[in-house]
């Protein structure tokens, strides 16, 4: 196996990813969450780039990751829009206390 | 004159039932406006036309040597084998009966004129009176035996709301009805022989039936010889229908054992009971066997029995007439006891006697109650023979008149009376069907009979009155109520009272010409006039002796029962309370009609009323128990069902509901509202779904 | 597999991008985690250009790092007391275990995946040493489209951004 084949970088993008789904599921503070967000994002750009080198050679997979990169910041903008919103209101931000949709 | 009876006859029976109709619905009216001579002249013409007419169709039967005319009007019933016409019989039986119902029965219009005068309901009287007279017409004219029931069902009915006429009082009402019930039994009977014979015969008949009417007379003459043989349950058809008919003569001819209506049916006016109790609605049984000879000839049983309770009846009916103490009374067992006569004459085969016997009755006994009507309007509504006495001085017609009917009754010759009575007394001794016993029964009875009418007319006209005695020893009290009118006096009635008396009276005298017996140089005319219906006289060339020994023998009984009658209450007026007290319990056995009356109450009357009362009983508590019962089960039953449908029914429905209600309560608390839990579900799941569809493939 | 130093190098980016991303994991102090994502996104800025794709790491140096992570830590200092920050970033031990499995059961179909399969190569074309002119011709033909949409979706953001943190209106 070719160190620098695409195997190691799926295998790099599936640890970012593991890492994030973990987070986002385990993490009480909001931000924890988000942080677990962008690592997932992260790893699928880095997959669409890895593919497009290695394999498809040509520049689509790299499009798609400007886009998700830039997808990405515009989604923290307003995530954290809303996080400060939130904190205005509820003086918390522990996800657990956060309930005001539950049943 | 053939002709016009067989196109118009009819209208001999129609003009009564006009009058009747026109005083039934106008009457009050007219009565109001024109006053009572209208009614009555509207009611007495009727029946007078009908007599001419009657008298016409006699003669053309005469003339026709008794062969029948009919008229037929138009066909009743067709209904399958059933065949009922309307049609009239002109025959030498009928046209007799005609003429005596006609006659008397204008007579006694015309008596009633007087009577009835002052009566608030004039009117009402002379139209059920027209009513009377055209059903007992359609009864003798009718051609079958259909008819004839109609006829016999209609003049009960007249019966009834003519001896009820006075409503007012409940003793009338109630005789009215015991008339009607016990007529009814009778009836019943009737009915039964009527259907008894139609199946008999139209199943014997067969295919000689088709298209005619079975129970017409000349059917019933030419074919009822088909059933001789037929036997029902074991016994002798012909007797069963004969036996089953004559029940029905004893109801409307008050014999035993449904004779009590008829001494309670005095009730009613007295030209009624002298119209329809003596002359001609009792006679009804005897003329229906005068029809239906050929039917009674064969069955000699039946004849027996008929003979035996004609002959017991006239006995036991004399024997309670001589203590009575009511004029009608006595005169109404006068009556059943004369028709016990009758009834003994057509028992013993003897039919044309027994018809004879019946037209000289008429005579007689209408004039009698008549007579006694005169005698009670004379005394001014008194009809209590203790009451009364030496009326010949006041009421000498009617004194005379009546007076010769009772010789006619008696059976004194040359009255009418013996020669009709004789003739029965002799046939009852010696026709096939009869027998000596038989005939001392009739032997007894005309010396009781004897008895009673000297007595009834010694009490009423002989001797001092004893009410102006009575009135004599009493202070007079009452005087101003009375007015003009001296509430004592006793006058002769008026002519049109009288005179109906006297032409009856005649008649009781001269009637007996018709029927003189060949024993005594007579041809027996009306035995041969009748014969072509009533069967063949056959004129025997030489007379038992015994004949006329009987006939003296009857003389001498009569003459005896006066001379005993004389004694009694002439001779020696205080014997007879002295003998009542002698024979104490006989006395009041018989004076008390042998508490018949009472037996009858208790056995029947209360018998029915106990057994509706079991039957009410029954039905409130056994079968509307069962009703309940029921009707519990039902609701019990209901109240199950609906337990179960509310519990496991309704049960299921709500759990289900229930069911859907919890799991919505749990499956919402999922809805935790952190936004990791969805996430981890949705990873865990997909996760899964992954790694199935990795091992499955 | 050949150890050169191309190959030591990548080695040692690819530990700089997964390293921290268990820091982030599992790290209680939201600060530690913060900087740890600061470390992953240099580290996917490295492997960029390890891909020859030299716009992309720069890109992903000036967004993630300069703003995403700058925004990170604005929202961190905001929001939380510099006192308690050690507590600041605990996790659910619970949802964690079951995340675990989950992710297990991925790695698992992963590590299937990897193995069964061989990636085809039918890269044909050329592939551009620099790749900016290429991505910028693209940008303008092929995805114009998605590139206006895009900047739609900025002014949208940046608009409603400002909507959202703003004092409500009295």
């Amino acid at each position: 196996m070719e160190l620098t084949g695409i195997t190691s970088y799926l295998i790099i993008s599936f640890i970012l990813f593991l890492a994030g789904l973990l987070t986002v599921v385990s993490k009480r503070n909001i931000i924890g969450i988000f942080m677990g967000i962008e690592l997932i994002l992260n790893s699928a750009a880095l997959n669409f780039a890895a593919f497009s080198r290695l394999t498809a050679r040509s520049l689509e997979g790299q499009m798609v990751s400007l886009f998700v990169i830039v997808l990405a910041a515009a989604e923290a903008a307003i995530a954290l829009a809303l996080l400060l919103a939130i904190y205005k209101r509820y003086r918390d931000i522990n996800a657990d206390n956060l309930t005001t949709l539950k049943w | 004159m053939k002709s016009f009876l067989e196109s118009y006859g009819f209208l001999i029976v129609l003009f009564p039932l006009l009058g009747a109709m026109v005083n039934g619905l106008f009457g009050r009216r007219l009565q109001a406006k024109f006053g009572e001579k209208l009614i009555g002249w509207v009611a007495s013409g009727a029946i007078l036309f009908s007599f001419l007419l009657s008298v016409a169709a006699f003669i053309t039967v005469t003339r026709e040597d008794g062969r029948a005319i009919m008229n037929h009007v138009y066909t009743w019933l067709e209904a399958g084998s059933l065949k009922v016409e309307v049609t009239f019989l002109f025959d030498p039986l009928s046209t007799l009966m005609l003429l005596i119902i006609t006659g008397i029965g204008f007579l006694i219009h015309v008596y009633s004129t007087a009577y009835m005068k002052g009566d608030h309901g004039f009117w009402r009287y002379f139209s059920y009176l027209n009513l009377f007279v055209f059903s007992m017409l359609v009864l003798v004219l009718g051609e079958n035996a259909l008819l004839l029931f109609v006829g016999w069902e209609g003049v009960g009915l007249c019966s009834y709301l003519l001896i009820g006429f006075w409503f007012h009082e409940k003793a009338n009402t109630t005789a009215a009805n015991k008339a009607f019930i016990v007529n009814r039994v009778g009836d019943f009977g009737f009915i039964v022989g009527l259907f008894l014979l139609y199946w008999l015969l139209s199943a014997a008949a067969g295919p000689l039936a088709e298209g005619k009417s079975i129970l017409s007379f000349s059917f019933l003459t030419e074919h009822a010889g088909l059933i001789k043989d037929s036997t029902l349950f074991g016994v002798s058809a012909v007797t069963i229908i004969c036996l089953c008919l004559f029940v029905g003569a004893t109801g409307k001819s008050a014999q035993i054992p449904l004779y009590v209506w008829l001494p309670d049916a005095m009730a009613g006016p007295t030209p009624v009971s002298a119209l329809i109790h003596a002359a001609t609605m009792v006679t009804a049984g005897v003329y229906m066997i005068g029809r239906l000879n050929f039917l009674f000839s064969m069955s000699s049983t039946a004849l027996a029995v008929i003979a035996v309770i004609g002959a017991a009846t006239a006995l036991f009916a004399a024997t309670m007439g001589c203590l009575q103490n009511d004029i009608k009374k006595v005169l109404a067992y006068s009556t059943v006891s004369q028709l016990g006569y009758m009834f003994l004459a057509m028992g013993v085969g003897a039919f044309s006697a027994g018809l004879f016997h019946v037209m000289t009755h008429a005579f007689f006994k209408a004039c009698m109650f008549l007579g006694a009507g005169s005698v009670i309007l004379g005394m001014h509504h008194e009809q209590d023979i203790r009451k009364m006495g030496g009326l010949r001085k006041y009421m000498p017609r009617t004194f005379a008149t009546f007076g010769l009917a009772t010789i006619a009754i008696m059976g004194i010759p040359p009255f009418s009376g013996f020669f009709s009575k004789d003739e029965i007394l002799w046939q009852a001794y010696s026709s096939e069907h009869g027998h000596p016993v038989l005939w001392l029964a009739g032997f007894l009875t005309a010396g009781i009979t004897a008895f009673y009418m000297s007595r009834l007319v010694f009490l009423t006209f002989f001797g001092e009155n004893r009410r102006r005695q009575a009135a004599h020893d009493e202070p007079h009290v009452e005087h101003e109520t009375h007015g003009h009118h001296d509430a004592h006096a006793i006058k002769e009635s008026p002519a049109a009272i009288t005179t109906p008396l006297m032409i009856l009276a005649f008649f009781s005298i001269t009637a007996g010409l018709a029927g003189v017996p060949e024993a005594l140089g007579g041809s027996n005319r009306i035995a041969e006039f009748l014969s072509p219906v009533l069967g063949h006289h056959v004129p025997s060339g030489e007379h038992n002796p015994l004949e006329y020994v009987l006939m003296v023998a009857s003389i001498g009984a009569a003459l005896a029962g006066v001379g005993l009658s004389y004694f009694f209450y002439i001779y020696r007026p205080g014997f007879p309370a002295a003998l009542a007290e002698k024979f104490k319990l006989f006395y009041k056995l018989v004076y008390n009609k042998y508490y018949v009356d009472e037996i009858y109450g208790a056995v029947f009357v209360s018998g029915t009323k106990a057994l509706s009362k079991g039957l009410a009983f029954f039905d409130k508590y056994a079968v509307d128990l069962v009703v309940n019962l029921s009707g519990l089960a039902v609701k019990t039953q209901a109240r199950i069902v609906g337990w179960f449908d509310a519990r496991f029914v309704d049960g299921a429905v709500n759990f289900v509901a229930d069911s859907t209600l919890a799991l919505g309560d749990n499956l919402r608390k999922v809805q935790t509202g952190r936004v990791q839990a969805y996430i981890l579900v949705l990873l865990l799941v997909v996760a899964l779904g992954i790694v199935v569809k990795i091992i499955l493939v | 597999m050949t150890l050169g130093l191309r190959e030591i190098v990548f080695i040692s980016v690819a530990l700089l991008t997964a390293l921290p991303c268990l820091i982030v994991v599992f790290s209680r102090n939201i600060l530690y985690s913060a900087f740890a994502l600061f470390f992953t996104f240099l580290g996917t800025s490295g492997l960029y250009f390890f891909l020859d794709a030299e716009f992309l790491g720069i890109t992903q140096v000036v967004v993630y790092i300069g703003g995403v992570s700058v925004l990170l830590l604005f929202a961190i200092l905001l929001t939380k007391n510099i006192d308690e920050i050690r507590k600041t970033n605990m996790m659910s031990g619970v949802r964690m275990i079951m995340a675990g499995f989950g992710a297990l059961a991925l790695l698992g179909s992963f590590g299937y995946a990897l193995t069964g399969s061989v990636w085809a190569m039918n890269g044909k074309g050329e592939y551009p040493s620099t790749t900016i002119k290429g991505l910028g011709d693209l940008l303008l033909s092929k995805y114009l489209m998605p590139f206006e949409v895009v900047s739609i979706l900025l002014l949208a953001v940046l608009v409603g951004s400002l909507v959202i943190a703003r004092r409500s209106v009295k």
